[in-house]
């Protein structure tokens, strides 16, 4: 039987190795993800999952099984660093843009670049809280309880950030081929 | 059914990649401005999930989960480090207090010429506290040389002898790890072994 992130997590508090290396192997993909969708750098992104992982393994790691799931309290930890990163300024982002550094061989005949470059903008240009929904409910496909227990808001909120969200993107993806049909 | 329920149920079909069924589809039939809502979602959702395609294999380098893996054993060991280091004191404490701590309360450091000799050799193991001898650090190892010792060798150490003796006496130095006595023992002149 799999053990859960909270049962890792002891035994990693313990000194075991491999339940630190597991608990990496299960979460960090996800974290990745997550910041490199919020941030649109691949650099950025990498910098944000490990800082959690420093932060879960140090001896006076806060988090308190109690209150909430580790995984919740690493999207939280996740969600202040790029917070910080963001209030830095765009400029100290660095690195390429995300859809720079994703591989575009199978799928570049569905979708042109310009069109994936517009929507990756798109989403970077959301709102906080918008963007946050759309990455976890459509990008990462968590269902409506877990994105609300990762974002720790209620679900509703999380419905209706998305829906709004999705509003946006639309209208925007719909200039652009307005535009792009003018042309 | 107003147009603002009838979007939030669109998105959810576009969503789930299903198609409106029911009142929702003669809805969207009558009314254009949700038609032209339904057709963005779906093409929302289908670059959407090619985005999600694309992203679903990324992660960090393999030289980072390494650094990490790493400065976990590190971490590990400084944790561990320090109840190694306090066992280790405690033996050394033990062992000052055994080997050190009675010759400085039992044996004068500077004792007079004619008493000392006699004082030593009451005690039971002998040793007198070299002064202004630096301080063991925690956890530092000791050991005892056995050697010889002139009278003046013997004096510089805190160990008054009769000058007049002028021969080497065979002596212990209880030395720290870096080389320094921290305390010596004149052994039986005669035996080699004991006080004198």
């Amino acid at each position: 039987m799999q053990q859960t992130d909270e049962q890792l997590f002891r035994l990693m508090k313990k000194g075991d190795r491999q339940a630190f290396a597991d608990l990496y192997e299960r979460r960090e993909p996800a974290l990745f993800r997550y910041a490199l969708h919020m941030l649109g750098s691949a650099p950025a992104a990498e910098e944000i999952a490990h800082e959690v992982f420093i932060q879960l393994m140090a001896v006076n790691t806060r988090f308190d099984e109690n209150r909430g799931s580790l995984e919740g309290w690493m999207y939280g930890v996740a969600r202040n660093l790029i917070r910080v990163l963001r209030r830095k300024g765009a400029g100290s982002i660095s690195g390429d843009p995300v859809e720079q550094a994703f591989d575009h061989n199978i799928l570049g005949s569905l979708i042109d670049r310009e069109t994936l470059a517009a929507l990756h903008a798109a989403i970077r240009e959301l709102p906080d809280g918008y963007r946050e929904a759309v990455v976890l409910c459509d990008l990462e496909e968590r269902n409506y309880d877990e994105a609300a227990r990762l974002m720790a808001c209620p679900v509703g909120t999380v419905r209706s950030r998305l829906h709004r969200a999705r509003g946006l993107l639309a209208a925007k993806m719909k200039r652009l081929n307005a535009r792009a049909c003018v042309r | 059914m107003d147009c603002e329920s009838n979007v939030e149920k669109l998105v959810e079909c576009a969503r789930r990649r299903s198609e409106p069924a029911g009142a929702l589809k003669a809805h969207l039939r009558a009314c254009e401005p949700c038609l032209d809502r339904w057709e963005a979602e779906q093409e929302l959702s289908a670059q959407l999930r090619i985005v999600r395609m694309e992203a679903g294999s990324r992660r960090s380098s393999p030289a980072v989960r390494q650094a990490l893996i790493n400065e976990f054993q590190l971490r590990q060991r400084k944790v561990a480090a320090p109840r190694w280091a306090w066992g280790f004191a405690m033996a050394a404490a033990l062992l000052l207090a055994v080997g050190l701590f009675p010759s400085r309360t039992a044996a004068p450091v500077a004792p007079a010429p004619d008493t000392s000799l006699q004082q030593a050799d009451a005690d039971s193991d002998g040793f007198i506290a070299v002064p202004y001898a630096p301080p063991l650090a925690t956890g530092e190892l000791l050991r005892i040389v056995h050697t010889e010792l002139n009278p003046a060798a013997l004096a510089s150490l805190g160990v008054s002898v009769d000058p007049a003796w002028n021969v080497q006496l065979p002596a212990d130095v209880l030395e720290g790890e870096d080389g320094m006595p921290r305390a010596v023992r004149v052994s039986d002149v005669d035996s080699g072994e004991g006080g004198f």
